[in-house]
């Protein structure tokens, strides 16, 4: 039996544009697991960040509609996307690329966000996921010219499954891998298994160290994420803008919800129903009950609505600090 | 001065036989630019007609098992693939069920094969998130947890 399961060591260090959070149930495993997750940040980066001019999203998006060769996890992940967005009937749409460029985020986003003057474009709707082609046989995609994808969202939730997995394979003990807020395990939970606090005002300039969680829950197994508009938020020109965006209009998702935890049985999939919870607002309870995804939504009013078993805010899950 | 010009006499139905011969030429000529055209047309085709895509499968996919008790997002109609022999199905990876060899994830991620099969619905957890016992009731002191917010900053 695992007695060494109540010590838990931790590492966290930025990454992706946010910090990366390894957790593992065998302390003696902790540098493995750093090693392991900062090599699957790096090639996740090198291969699907917006911004990098040497990474294989920029050459795709600049393309100009021509077929571009992609390494095999460039592939996964464009698969990943477009599986989200044919499960969220489009919600969840990668084509938003030009959409974010045009609202100023166009570069990392802690730059982004010191711009505050006017947008000089118009709002640009997203490009159409079904115009993306991908042959796996030949690992080629092709996307037409003036769309651009941003796979930021399911990326690096796809980076904490592989994460978790490698880890997991490579030490045999339980992992948690958190991402900005996107979680997987993987293996044996310590005991009492993994206890996940969950914050829902938190904004971009909040750390690791400074959140406020609003309840604390234990998971064993799975993913989980949480979405929000608070966190990448920014002004242009006295607009409030953020990063999830509506594909009909181009504009940033006007929801009901100003935070949306989801557990799921991947964190990819947790992160596709949280971001897709946003936009389908009231729309998305009876969804996630359907799916019967466990998820924890908070008006912009703190009011929690809380679905398929995920546990209802009290004194038993109030934060442990 | 030439005060006459005489021709041979043609011979009968040597006209008949070339104009036989020009037109067997002629098709000759043309089913080579026949056979070279379809054998262009068929590269071509195969060349740039897309390979069923991700998309579209997907959505057909997700009509064809979504359970009537799970009021799963609306599909449209799927495209009809053009190229059946190379429809690949593709999932969202599940990490236990995919736990790439215990090498470094580098090497994995460049050597990982998109997975052939794919998700027809978003899966919830094996066990849902649980509360989280009171501090005060454990006999150790409970670890911090890690924390699920939006994405931000380092820290």
């Amino acid at each position: 039996m695992p007695s060494a399961a109540t010590t838990i060591a931790a590492r966290t260090f930025p990454a992706l544009g946010t910090f990366a959070t390894v957790l593992v149930a065998d302390p003696d495993a902790l540098d493995v697991a750093h090693d392991l997750l900062a090599a699957e940040l790096d090639a996740v980066d090198a291969a699907c960040s917006r911004f990098r001019a040497d990474s294989e999203l920029w050459r795709l998006n600049h393309a100009r509609g021509r077929p571009v060769r992609v390494s095999p996890l460039f592939a996964e992940a464009l698969a990943v996307a477009l599986d989200a967005a044919g499960l969220t009937d489009g919600d969840v749409d990668l084509t938003c690329g030009q959409s974010l460029v045009r609202l100023g985020y166009d570069r990392d986003f802690g730059q982004a966000r010191r711009h505050t003057s006017p947008l000089r474009q118009p709002p640009m709707p997203a490009g159409g996921w079904r115009r993306v082609r991908l042959d796996l046989e030949r690992l080629e995609v092709r996307i037409p010219a003036g769309v651009w994808l941003d796979l930021g969202a399911t990326a690096k939730a796809l980076a904490a499954d592989r994460a978790a997995a490698a880890i997991w394979a490579a030490t045999g003990c339980g992992v948690l891998v958190n991402l900005g807020g996107d979680l997987r395990v993987a293996g044996d939970p310590p005991d009492g298994g993994w206890r996940v606090g969950i914050a829902d005002d938190a904004d971009f300039d909040a750390s690791t160290a400074s959140i406020e969680p609003r309840q604390v829950v234990v998971i064993n197994d799975g993913g989980l994420a949480t979405s929000s508009p608070l966190g990448r938020a920014w002004r242009r020109g006295g607009a409030d803008l953020h990063h999830i965006i509506d594909p009909s209009t181009g504009q940033p998702a006007r929801s009901c919800w100003r935070t949306a935890s989801v557990a799921a049985a991947s964190c990819v999939h947790a992160n596709i129903a949280s971001t897709a919870a946003i936009l389908r607002a009231e729309r998305a309870i009876g969804w996630l009950d359907g799916l019967r995804l466990p998820a924890r939504l908070v008006r912009h009013d703190g009011t929690v609505v809380t679905v398929a078993g995920w546990p209802a805010d009290g004194p038993e899950t109030a934060p442990a600090n | 001065m030439r005060d006459t010009y005489e021709f041979p006499e043609e011979q009968p139905g040597a006209a008949r036989t070339a104009g036989l011969r020009r037109l067997s030429r002629l098709t000759w000529r043309a089913t080579q630019l026949s056979a070279v055209t379809a054998v262009g047309f068929a590269t071509l085709f195969a060349r740039t007609a897309p390979a069923h895509t991700v998309a579209s499968d997907t959505t057909a996919a997700s009509t064809a098992k979504t359970s009537p008790s799970a009021p799963a997002p609306s599909s449209s109609s799927p495209r009809k693939a053009r190229h059946p022999k190379r429809v690949r199905a593709i999932a969202t990876v599940s990490a236990q069920a995919a736990a790439p060899a215990p090498q470094a994830a580098a090497q994995a991620s460049q050597k990982a094969t998109p997975a052939p099969s794919k998700s027809a619905n978003l899966a919830p957890p094996s066990t849902a998130p649980a509360p989280a016992p009171s501090t005060s009731s454990a006999s150790a002191p409970a670890p911090t947890p890690t924390v699920s917010s939006t994405s931000h900053g380092g820290g």
